[in-house]
Protein backbone atom coordinates (compact mmCIF):
# COMPACT_ATOMS: atom_id res chain seq x y z
CA UNK A 1 0.00 0.00 0.00
CA UNK A 2 1.01 3.25 -0.99
CA UNK A 3 2.17 5.53 1.89
CA UNK A 4 0.76 8.53 2.88
CA UNK A 5 3.27 11.75 2.54
CA UNK A 6 3.01 14.65 5.01
CA UNK A 7 3.46 18.10 4.08
CA UNK A 8 6.47 18.30 5.40
CA UNK A 9 7.80 14.86 3.52
CA UNK A 10 7.09 16.83 0.36
CA UNK A 11 7.96 19.81 1.16
CA UNK A 12 11.39 18.62 1.60
CA UNK A 13 11.05 16.15 -0.77
CA UNK A 14 9.91 19.06 -3.56
CA UNK A 15 11.92 21.87 -2.21
CA UNK A 16 14.91 20.73 -1.04
CA UNK A 17 13.97 21.01 3.16
CA UNK A 18 12.67 24.35 2.78
CA UNK A 19 9.28 25.76 4.44
CA UNK A 20 7.72 27.06 0.84
CA UNK A 21 4.65 29.53 1.05
CA UNK A 22 2.22 27.97 -0.44
CA UNK A 23 1.24 29.69 -3.92
CA UNK A 24 -1.99 31.31 -2.76
CA UNK A 25 -3.21 31.92 -6.70
CA UNK A 26 -3.37 28.54 -7.24
CA UNK A 27 -4.93 27.29 -4.12
CA UNK A 28 -8.16 27.33 -5.57
CA UNK A 29 -6.97 24.97 -8.09
CA UNK A 30 -5.88 22.07 -6.16
CA UNK A 31 -8.29 19.21 -5.50
CA UNK A 32 -9.30 18.57 -2.13
CA UNK A 33 -6.62 16.97 0.22
CA UNK A 34 -3.62 18.51 -1.71
CA UNK A 35 -2.12 22.04 -1.60
CA UNK A 36 -0.21 23.98 -3.75
CA UNK A 37 3.27 23.51 -4.01
CA UNK A 38 6.13 26.09 -5.42
CA UNK A 39 9.14 23.68 -6.57
CA UNK A 40 11.75 24.17 -9.58
CA UNK A 41 9.50 22.04 -11.61
CA UNK A 42 6.36 24.36 -11.38
CA UNK A 43 3.62 24.77 -9.14
CA UNK A 44 2.30 21.51 -8.00
CA UNK A 45 -0.33 20.45 -6.05
CA UNK A 46 0.76 17.83 -3.19
CA UNK A 47 -1.16 16.17 -0.26
CA UNK A 48 -1.78 17.24 2.61
CA UNK A 49 -1.16 15.52 5.80
CA UNK A 50 -0.89 16.65 9.40
CA UNK A 51 3.01 17.00 9.41
CA UNK A 52 2.90 15.29 12.99
CA UNK A 53 0.72 12.29 11.95
CA UNK A 54 3.01 9.16 11.03
CA UNK A 55 0.08 8.08 8.66
CA UNK A 56 -0.23 4.88 7.39
CA UNK A 57 3.53 4.42 8.17
CA UNK A 58 2.67 4.22 12.12
CA UNK A 59 4.16 1.24 13.41
CA UNK A 60 1.84 1.01 16.23
CA UNK A 61 3.95 3.03 18.64
CA UNK A 62 1.56 3.91 20.90
CA UNK A 63 1.51 2.85 24.80
CA UNK A 64 0.05 -0.69 24.52
CA UNK A 65 0.80 -0.83 21.01
CA UNK A 66 3.18 -2.60 19.35
CA UNK A 67 6.16 -1.61 21.74
CA UNK A 68 7.74 0.64 19.23
CA UNK A 69 9.53 3.55 21.00
CA UNK A 70 7.68 6.82 20.73
CA UNK A 71 9.27 10.19 20.28
CA UNK A 72 6.90 13.26 20.30
CA UNK A 73 7.12 16.29 17.63
CA UNK A 74 5.14 19.61 18.91
CA UNK A 75 3.12 17.36 20.39
CA UNK A 76 2.37 14.26 17.72
CA UNK A 77 3.50 10.78 18.86
CA UNK A 78 5.98 10.05 15.79
CA UNK A 79 7.93 6.41 15.74
CA UNK A 80 11.21 7.07 16.80
CA UNK A 81 12.87 5.35 13.83
CA UNK A 82 10.97 4.68 10.40
CA UNK A 83 12.46 4.02 6.70
CA UNK A 84 13.36 7.96 6.75
CA UNK A 85 16.14 6.92 9.50
CA UNK A 86 16.41 7.59 13.83
CA UNK A 87 14.32 10.71 15.15
CA UNK A 88 16.51 13.66 16.77
CA UNK A 89 15.03 15.93 18.78
CA UNK A 90 17.55 18.08 18.79
CA UNK A 91 17.65 18.93 15.48
CA UNK A 92 13.49 17.43 14.70
CA UNK A 93 13.87 15.31 12.01
CA UNK A 94 14.68 12.12 10.88
CA UNK A 95 18.31 11.77 10.09
CA UNK A 96 20.36 8.94 8.46
CA UNK A 97 24.05 8.81 8.48
CA UNK A 98 25.58 9.88 4.54
CA UNK A 99 26.34 6.22 2.75
CA UNK A 100 29.09 6.71 1.19
CA UNK A 101 30.10 9.90 3.34
CA UNK A 102 31.46 12.96 1.99
CA UNK A 103 35.40 13.41 0.77
CA UNK A 104 37.50 15.05 3.95
CA UNK A 105 37.36 18.32 3.40
CA UNK A 106 33.83 18.88 2.40
CA UNK A 107 31.61 21.47 4.87
CA UNK A 108 29.24 18.92 5.82
CA UNK A 109 32.05 17.63 8.10
CA UNK A 110 31.70 20.97 10.07
CA UNK A 111 35.68 20.71 10.46
CA UNK A 112 35.70 17.49 12.93
CA UNK A 113 37.61 14.38 11.36
CA UNK A 114 36.17 11.75 9.30
CA UNK A 115 37.97 9.11 11.36
CA UNK A 116 35.53 10.21 14.38
CA UNK A 117 32.44 9.80 13.30
CA UNK A 118 30.32 10.63 10.35
CA UNK A 119 27.68 13.18 8.63
CA UNK A 120 24.22 12.50 9.14
CA UNK A 121 21.23 14.23 7.22
CA UNK A 122 17.73 15.32 7.99
CA UNK A 123 15.86 13.57 5.69
CA UNK A 124 12.18 14.37 6.23
CA UNK A 125 12.31 17.55 8.70
CA UNK A 126 9.23 18.41 10.18
CA UNK A 127 10.49 21.64 10.34
CA UNK A 128 12.00 24.24 8.25
CA UNK A 129 15.75 23.19 8.35
CA UNK A 130 17.41 23.89 5.13
CA UNK A 131 19.84 20.51 4.27
CA UNK A 132 20.52 20.39 7.44
CA UNK A 133 23.73 17.97 8.01
CA UNK A 134 25.24 17.21 11.04
CA UNK A 135 28.66 15.64 12.89
CA UNK A 136 27.59 12.49 14.74
CA UNK A 137 31.23 11.15 16.63
CA UNK A 138 31.54 7.41 16.58
CA UNK A 139 30.34 5.67 20.07
CA UNK A 140 27.15 7.84 19.92
CA UNK A 141 25.53 6.54 16.94
CA UNK A 142 22.04 6.34 17.71
CA UNK A 143 20.31 2.59 17.28
CA UNK A 144 19.12 2.46 13.20
CA UNK A 145 16.95 -0.23 14.83
CA UNK A 146 13.68 0.22 16.74
CA UNK A 147 13.85 -2.13 19.84
CA UNK A 148 10.34 -2.57 20.11
CA UNK A 149 10.33 -4.15 16.53
CA UNK A 150 13.55 -5.94 17.13
CA UNK A 151 11.49 -7.33 19.70
CA UNK A 152 8.60 -8.17 17.59
CA UNK A 153 10.76 -10.02 15.44
CA UNK A 154 12.34 -11.90 18.20
CA UNK A 155 8.80 -12.77 19.50
CA UNK A 156 7.71 -13.88 15.90
CA UNK A 157 10.31 -16.02 15.65
CA UNK A 158 10.24 -17.69 19.63
CA UNK A 159 8.80 -20.94 19.62
CA UNK A 160 5.78 -20.65 22.66
CA UNK A 161 4.27 -23.51 23.96
CA UNK A 162 1.85 -25.75 22.43
CA UNK A 163 0.20 -27.28 25.50
CA UNK A 164 -0.67 -30.83 25.92
CA UNK A 165 -3.44 -31.69 26.69
CA UNK A 166 -4.03 -34.10 29.74
CA UNK A 167 -7.29 -34.91 31.89
CA UNK A 168 -7.74 -37.55 34.33
CA UNK A 169 -10.41 -38.79 33.37
CA UNK A 170 -8.30 -39.93 30.80
CA UNK A 171 -8.90 -41.27 27.24
CA UNK A 172 -10.47 -43.24 26.01
CA UNK A 173 -12.18 -43.67 29.81
CA UNK A 174 -15.15 -41.06 29.71
CA UNK A 175 -15.62 -38.48 32.53
CA UNK A 176 -18.89 -38.15 34.59
CA UNK A 177 -21.07 -35.21 34.98
CA UNK A 178 -20.33 -33.61 38.21
CA UNK A 179 -16.99 -35.37 38.84
CA UNK A 180 -14.44 -33.65 39.45
CA UNK A 181 -12.26 -33.80 36.11
CA UNK A 182 -8.38 -32.65 36.30
CA UNK A 183 -6.80 -30.52 33.88
CA UNK A 184 -2.89 -30.22 33.41
CA UNK A 185 -0.42 -29.74 30.33
CA UNK A 186 3.20 -30.96 30.28
CA UNK A 187 4.79 -30.16 33.33
CA UNK A 188 7.86 -28.25 31.70
CA UNK A 189 5.33 -26.58 29.61
CA UNK A 190 4.43 -23.77 31.95
CA UNK A 191 7.85 -22.08 32.02
CA UNK A 192 9.74 -18.88 30.93
CA UNK A 193 11.26 -18.49 27.31
CA UNK A 194 13.65 -16.13 26.14
CA UNK A 195 15.20 -14.90 22.85
CA UNK A 196 18.16 -12.71 22.57
CA UNK A 197 18.21 -10.94 19.09
CA UNK A 198 20.66 -8.27 17.74
CA UNK A 199 20.95 -6.04 14.92
CA UNK A 200 23.69 -3.50 14.39
CA UNK A 201 24.58 -2.36 17.91
CA UNK A 202 21.43 -3.27 19.17
CA UNK A 203 20.56 -6.20 20.95
CA UNK A 204 17.30 -6.73 22.42
CA UNK A 205 16.67 -9.95 24.65
CA UNK A 206 12.95 -11.46 24.64
CA UNK A 207 11.49 -12.84 28.18
CA UNK A 208 7.57 -14.71 27.59
CA UNK A 209 6.51 -15.27 31.10
CA UNK A 210 3.00 -17.55 31.19
CA UNK A 211 0.81 -15.91 33.34
CA UNK A 212 -2.34 -18.73 32.83
CA UNK A 213 -3.86 -21.44 30.72
CA UNK A 214 -6.76 -21.10 29.55
CA UNK A 215 -9.02 -24.24 28.97
CA UNK A 216 -11.76 -24.08 26.64
CA UNK A 217 -13.28 -27.44 27.67
CA UNK A 218 -15.77 -27.44 24.84
CA UNK A 219 -19.19 -27.38 26.47
CA UNK A 220 -19.00 -23.49 26.24
CA UNK A 221 -17.34 -22.82 29.05
CA UNK A 222 -13.41 -22.04 30.11
CA UNK A 223 -11.09 -22.57 32.98
CA UNK A 224 -8.46 -20.26 33.88
CA UNK A 225 -5.78 -21.66 35.58
CA UNK A 226 -3.04 -20.37 36.90
CA UNK A 227 -0.08 -23.57 36.27
CA UNK A 228 0.25 -26.17 34.43
CA UNK A 229 -2.16 -27.99 36.55
CA UNK A 230 -1.44 -31.01 38.34
CA UNK A 231 -0.77 -34.47 36.67
CA UNK A 232 -3.13 -36.87 38.36
CA UNK A 233 -1.18 -40.67 38.89
CA UNK A 234 -2.47 -43.58 39.38
CA UNK A 235 -2.91 -44.67 43.01
CA UNK A 236 -4.12 -40.86 44.42
CA UNK A 237 -6.76 -41.23 47.00
CA UNK A 238 -10.12 -39.20 46.55
CA UNK A 239 -8.39 -36.29 48.96
CA UNK A 240 -5.50 -35.79 46.07
CA UNK A 241 -6.46 -31.99 45.17
CA UNK A 242 -5.52 -30.01 41.85
CA UNK A 243 -5.34 -26.01 41.21
CA UNK A 244 -7.18 -27.01 37.37
CA UNK A 245 -10.05 -29.26 37.21
CA UNK A 246 -13.47 -28.84 35.49
CA UNK A 247 -16.96 -30.32 36.62
CA UNK A 248 -19.23 -30.97 33.53
CA UNK A 249 -22.44 -30.55 34.20
CA UNK A 250 -23.62 -31.91 31.15
CA UNK A 251 -22.84 -35.52 28.63
CA UNK A 252 -21.02 -35.01 25.68
CA UNK A 253 -23.20 -37.32 23.42
CA UNK A 254 -24.67 -34.87 21.11
CA UNK A 255 -21.17 -33.58 20.08
CA UNK A 256 -19.28 -34.53 17.36
CA UNK A 257 -18.23 -38.35 17.71
CA UNK A 258 -19.99 -37.75 21.05
CA UNK A 259 -16.84 -35.54 22.61
CA UNK A 260 -15.96 -32.67 23.75
CA UNK A 261 -13.00 -30.94 22.31
CA UNK A 262 -11.31 -29.28 24.53
CA UNK A 263 -8.30 -26.87 24.00
CA UNK A 264 -5.84 -25.06 26.38
CA UNK A 265 -3.90 -22.08 25.43
CA UNK A 266 -0.56 -20.47 27.29
CA UNK A 267 -1.14 -16.74 27.87
CA UNK A 268 2.29 -14.71 28.13
CA UNK A 269 3.48 -11.87 29.60
CA UNK A 270 6.06 -10.60 26.92
CA UNK A 271 8.89 -8.06 27.87
CA UNK A 272 11.82 -6.72 26.19
CA UNK A 273 15.01 -5.09 27.74
CA UNK A 274 17.48 -3.38 25.41
CA UNK A 275 20.96 -3.72 25.37
CA UNK A 276 24.04 -1.82 23.22
CA UNK A 277 22.91 0.93 21.15
CA UNK A 278 19.27 1.78 22.16
CA UNK A 279 16.36 4.03 21.79
CA UNK A 280 14.61 2.81 24.86
CA UNK A 281 16.12 0.32 27.30
CA UNK A 282 13.02 -1.82 28.18
CA UNK A 283 9.63 -2.06 26.73
CA UNK A 284 6.66 -5.03 26.53
CA UNK A 285 4.61 -5.88 24.25
CA UNK A 286 2.20 -7.31 26.60
CA UNK A 287 0.34 -10.06 26.71
CA UNK A 288 0.49 -12.98 23.93
CA UNK A 289 -1.04 -16.17 23.29
CA UNK A 290 0.30 -18.86 22.16
CA UNK A 291 -1.11 -21.91 19.60
CA UNK A 292 -4.00 -23.79 21.51
CA UNK A 293 -3.22 -27.33 22.23
CA UNK A 294 -6.37 -29.97 21.14
CA UNK A 295 -7.49 -32.69 22.87
CA UNK A 296 -11.05 -34.45 23.31
CA UNK A 297 -13.23 -36.15 26.27
CA UNK A 298 -16.73 -38.07 26.46
CA UNK A 299 -18.61 -36.90 29.02
CA UNK A 300 -21.23 -39.41 30.64
CA UNK A 301 -23.13 -39.79 33.82
CA UNK A 302 -23.36 -42.43 36.15
CA UNK A 303 -27.07 -43.75 36.71
CA UNK A 304 -27.90 -44.86 39.89
CA UNK A 305 -29.34 -48.09 40.94
CA UNK A 306 -31.65 -48.28 44.48
CA UNK A 307 -31.65 -51.64 45.49
CA UNK A 308 -34.21 -52.45 47.63
CA UNK A 309 -34.16 -55.49 50.44
CA UNK A 310 -36.71 -57.69 50.69
CA UNK B 1 40.85 20.89 -23.16
CA UNK B 2 37.93 22.52 -22.71
CA UNK B 3 34.80 20.90 -23.66
CA UNK B 4 31.29 22.54 -23.98
CA UNK B 5 28.44 21.80 -21.33
CA UNK B 6 25.84 20.75 -23.68
CA UNK B 7 22.54 21.75 -23.56
CA UNK B 8 20.80 18.57 -22.65
CA UNK B 9 17.70 17.53 -24.53
CA UNK B 10 16.81 20.98 -25.72
CA UNK B 11 18.01 20.89 -28.93
CA UNK B 12 15.66 18.48 -29.98
CA UNK B 13 12.74 20.25 -29.16
CA UNK B 14 11.80 23.39 -31.26
CA UNK B 15 9.67 24.70 -28.60
CA UNK B 16 12.08 24.30 -25.62
CA UNK B 17 15.03 25.97 -28.25
CA UNK B 18 12.82 29.13 -28.64
CA UNK B 19 12.53 29.15 -25.11
CA UNK B 20 16.12 28.30 -24.38
CA UNK B 21 17.04 31.21 -27.33
CA UNK B 22 14.63 33.61 -25.45
CA UNK B 23 16.02 32.48 -22.17
CA UNK B 24 19.27 33.12 -23.41
CA UNK B 25 18.53 36.88 -24.34
CA UNK B 26 17.58 37.27 -20.63
CA UNK B 27 20.59 35.52 -19.17
CA UNK B 28 23.07 37.19 -21.61
CA UNK B 29 21.17 40.58 -20.65
CA UNK B 30 21.74 39.68 -16.86
CA UNK B 31 24.89 38.08 -17.18
CA UNK B 32 28.26 39.30 -15.57
CA UNK B 33 30.50 40.97 -18.17
CA UNK B 34 33.10 39.08 -16.35
CA UNK B 35 32.05 35.79 -15.11
CA UNK B 36 32.24 34.74 -18.90
CA UNK B 37 30.56 31.31 -18.18
CA UNK B 38 30.98 28.24 -20.31
CA UNK B 39 28.02 28.25 -22.62
CA UNK B 40 25.52 25.83 -23.28
CA UNK B 41 23.93 27.37 -25.98
CA UNK B 42 23.65 24.92 -29.21
CA UNK B 43 25.85 26.27 -32.43
CA UNK B 44 22.23 26.31 -34.24
CA UNK B 45 20.60 28.28 -31.65
CA UNK B 46 23.16 31.21 -32.41
CA UNK B 47 23.14 32.74 -35.65
CA UNK B 48 26.58 34.44 -35.05
CA UNK B 49 27.94 30.66 -34.08
CA UNK B 50 29.53 28.29 -36.23
CA UNK B 51 30.11 24.79 -35.58
CA UNK B 52 34.19 25.09 -36.01
CA UNK B 53 34.42 27.81 -33.72
CA UNK B 54 36.45 27.38 -31.35
CA UNK B 55 35.34 28.22 -27.89
CA UNK B 56 37.08 30.68 -25.48
CA UNK B 57 38.05 29.76 -22.49
CA UNK B 58 35.87 31.72 -19.62
CA UNK B 59 37.58 33.91 -17.35
CA UNK B 60 36.72 32.44 -14.52
CA UNK B 61 38.72 29.15 -14.61
CA UNK B 62 41.56 30.82 -14.93
CA UNK B 63 41.69 31.05 -10.86
CA UNK B 64 41.66 26.93 -11.05
CA UNK B 65 44.46 24.48 -12.20
CA UNK B 66 44.55 22.32 -15.04
CA UNK B 67 43.55 19.85 -13.30
CA UNK B 68 41.12 21.23 -10.97
CA UNK B 69 39.39 22.17 -14.49
CA UNK B 70 39.98 17.99 -15.40
CA UNK B 71 37.86 17.20 -11.96
CA UNK B 72 34.99 20.15 -12.88
CA UNK B 73 34.70 18.47 -16.00
CA UNK B 74 34.68 15.00 -14.84
CA UNK B 75 32.04 16.12 -12.49
CA UNK B 76 30.00 17.67 -14.88
CA UNK B 77 30.04 14.81 -17.24
CA UNK B 78 28.63 12.96 -14.28
CA UNK B 79 25.91 15.47 -13.58
CA UNK B 80 24.81 15.77 -17.47
CA UNK B 81 24.92 11.99 -17.36
CA UNK B 82 22.51 11.64 -14.48
CA UNK B 83 20.29 14.42 -16.32
CA UNK B 84 20.15 12.58 -19.49
CA UNK B 85 19.30 9.77 -17.95
CA UNK B 86 16.93 10.34 -15.27
CA UNK B 87 15.07 12.64 -18.00
CA UNK B 88 12.43 9.52 -19.12
CA UNK B 89 12.05 9.07 -15.56
CA UNK B 90 10.56 12.14 -14.95
CA UNK B 91 9.09 12.39 -17.99
CA UNK B 92 6.97 9.61 -17.10
CA UNK B 93 6.56 10.23 -13.41
CA UNK B 94 6.56 6.65 -12.25
CA UNK B 95 8.13 5.49 -9.28
CA UNK B 96 9.81 2.27 -11.30
CA UNK B 97 12.96 0.05 -9.82
CA UNK B 98 14.81 1.15 -12.34
CA UNK B 99 14.55 4.81 -11.24
CA UNK B 100 15.25 3.65 -7.94
CA UNK B 101 18.75 1.70 -9.21
CA UNK B 102 19.31 5.15 -11.25
CA UNK B 103 19.05 6.86 -8.45
CA UNK B 104 21.23 4.48 -6.55
CA UNK B 105 23.75 5.01 -8.74
CA UNK B 106 24.08 9.08 -8.84
CA UNK B 107 23.18 9.71 -5.45
CA UNK B 108 24.46 9.35 -1.94
CA UNK B 109 22.17 7.27 0.73
CA UNK B 110 19.84 9.40 2.02
CA UNK B 111 19.50 11.98 -0.74
CA UNK B 112 18.47 9.10 -3.22
CA UNK B 113 15.99 7.43 -1.06
CA UNK B 114 14.27 11.51 -0.69
CA UNK B 115 14.66 11.84 -4.63
CA UNK B 116 12.44 8.20 -5.24
CA UNK B 117 10.52 9.78 -2.22
CA UNK B 118 9.96 13.03 -4.66
CA UNK B 119 9.02 10.47 -7.61
CA UNK B 120 6.93 8.85 -5.89
CA UNK B 121 4.76 11.80 -4.75
CA UNK B 122 4.96 12.84 -8.58
CA UNK B 123 3.69 9.50 -9.76
CA UNK B 124 0.79 9.75 -6.95
CA UNK B 125 -0.06 13.43 -7.60
CA UNK B 126 0.35 12.82 -11.43
CA UNK B 127 3.37 15.27 -12.18
CA UNK B 128 5.23 14.96 -15.35
CA UNK B 129 7.89 16.47 -16.25
CA UNK B 130 9.04 16.16 -19.77
CA UNK B 131 12.57 18.00 -20.70
CA UNK B 132 14.93 18.78 -17.86
CA UNK B 133 15.76 22.85 -17.28
CA UNK B 134 17.42 24.35 -19.99
CA UNK B 135 20.91 25.15 -19.25
CA UNK B 136 22.18 28.40 -20.65
CA UNK B 137 25.47 28.51 -19.46
CA UNK B 138 27.57 26.36 -16.25
CA UNK B 139 30.61 27.12 -14.49
CA UNK B 140 32.46 26.31 -11.03
CA UNK B 141 32.11 27.70 -7.83
CA UNK B 142 33.99 26.21 -5.77
CA UNK B 143 36.91 23.06 -6.65
CA UNK B 144 38.78 20.86 -4.19
CA UNK B 145 40.86 18.16 -4.77
CA UNK B 146 42.35 15.83 -1.60
CA UNK B 147 44.12 12.21 -2.66
CA UNK B 148 41.90 10.09 -4.58
CA UNK B 149 38.72 12.87 -4.05
CA UNK B 150 37.46 15.93 -4.92
CA UNK B 151 34.64 18.21 -4.47
CA UNK B 152 33.03 20.53 -6.78
CA UNK B 153 30.23 23.33 -6.61
CA UNK B 154 28.61 23.46 -10.19
CA UNK B 155 26.34 26.44 -10.87
CA UNK B 156 24.04 26.11 -14.08
CA UNK B 157 22.22 29.27 -15.22
CA UNK B 158 18.74 27.41 -16.23
CA UNK B 159 15.63 28.13 -17.68
CA UNK B 160 13.04 25.97 -15.64
CA UNK B 161 9.84 26.74 -18.00
CA UNK B 162 11.67 24.83 -20.29
CA UNK B 163 10.73 21.46 -18.19
CA UNK B 164 7.01 22.05 -19.42
CA UNK B 165 5.67 20.66 -16.29
CA UNK B 166 2.34 18.78 -16.01
CA UNK B 167 -0.23 17.88 -13.30
CA UNK B 168 -3.48 15.80 -14.54
CA UNK B 169 -2.34 16.44 -18.09
CA UNK B 170 -2.12 20.49 -17.79
CA UNK B 171 0.52 22.40 -17.74
CA UNK B 172 1.05 23.98 -14.22
CA UNK B 173 2.14 27.50 -13.36
CA UNK B 174 5.75 28.83 -12.84
CA UNK B 175 6.02 31.00 -9.69
CA UNK B 176 7.16 34.41 -11.28
CA UNK B 177 11.10 34.05 -9.52
CA UNK B 178 11.10 30.99 -11.64
CA UNK B 179 9.63 32.22 -15.48
CA UNK B 180 13.34 33.93 -15.70
CA UNK B 181 16.60 32.10 -15.85
CA UNK B 182 18.32 31.61 -12.42
CA UNK B 183 20.91 29.68 -11.37
CA UNK B 184 21.25 26.47 -9.92
CA UNK B 185 23.45 24.60 -7.84
CA UNK B 186 24.67 21.14 -7.34
CA UNK B 187 27.83 19.73 -5.31
CA UNK B 188 29.31 16.83 -6.78
CA UNK B 189 31.86 14.69 -4.44
CA UNK B 190 33.63 12.08 -5.11
CA UNK B 191 34.45 10.03 -1.87
CA UNK B 192 37.14 7.54 -1.98
CA UNK B 193 35.99 4.68 -4.11
CA UNK B 194 33.30 6.00 -5.74
CA UNK B 195 32.52 8.04 -8.90
CA UNK B 196 31.56 11.12 -8.68
CA UNK B 197 28.11 11.49 -6.76
CA UNK B 198 25.70 14.37 -5.86
CA UNK B 199 25.67 15.32 -2.67
CA UNK B 200 23.33 18.52 -3.15
CA UNK B 201 20.63 17.92 -5.55
CA UNK B 202 19.00 21.15 -7.05
CA UNK B 203 16.43 22.56 -5.16
CA UNK B 204 15.59 25.99 -6.88
CA UNK B 205 13.69 27.84 -3.85
CA UNK B 206 11.60 31.24 -4.50
CA UNK B 207 12.48 32.38 -1.26
CA UNK B 208 16.44 31.83 -2.12
CA UNK B 209 17.38 32.11 -5.78
CA UNK B 210 20.06 33.64 -7.66
CA UNK B 211 19.31 35.40 -10.89
CA UNK B 212 21.74 34.58 -13.13
CA UNK B 213 23.06 38.09 -13.29
CA UNK B 214 23.58 37.51 -9.43
CA UNK B 215 25.91 34.88 -9.27
CA UNK B 216 29.17 34.95 -7.51
CA UNK B 217 32.00 35.61 -10.38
Amino acid sequence: MRRQFSVAEVVVALAGCVLLPASPAAAGDCPPGTTPQDTGQGTVCVPVVDPGDPGSGDPGGGPGGGGSATCTYQGHRLPCVTDQGVWFSSHQCYAQPMNPPPPAGDSRWGGQDPAEGNVWRCTRPGVAIPWLYFFVANGTTPALVDPGELAQSALDSMTLEVPEVHTAPTPPDMTYVNLDTWLWMGESQFRSLRLTVSAGGTSVTVTAVPVSATWAVGDGNTVVCESAGRPWVRGMTDAAKTDCSYTYEKVSDFEPHGKFRITSTLTYQVDWTCSGSCLAGAGTLGLVDGLPGTGALRVGERQSVVVGSS
Amino acid sequence: MIRHHKLRSVASHATISLAAALALVSCSNDQDPTGDPTSAVPSTSSPTTTPTDEPTRPAWMDKYTEKEIAAYEEALDRWSTYEQRSEPIWATGKATPAARQLFQEFLPSPLWQDLFANLETYEQVEVRVPHPPAVLWTRAKRIELGKGTGSVTIQECVDLTAQETTQYGKPVDFPKPFRKPIIRTIVMDKPTGHPWLIYEYPYPSVDDFQRCNGGEQ
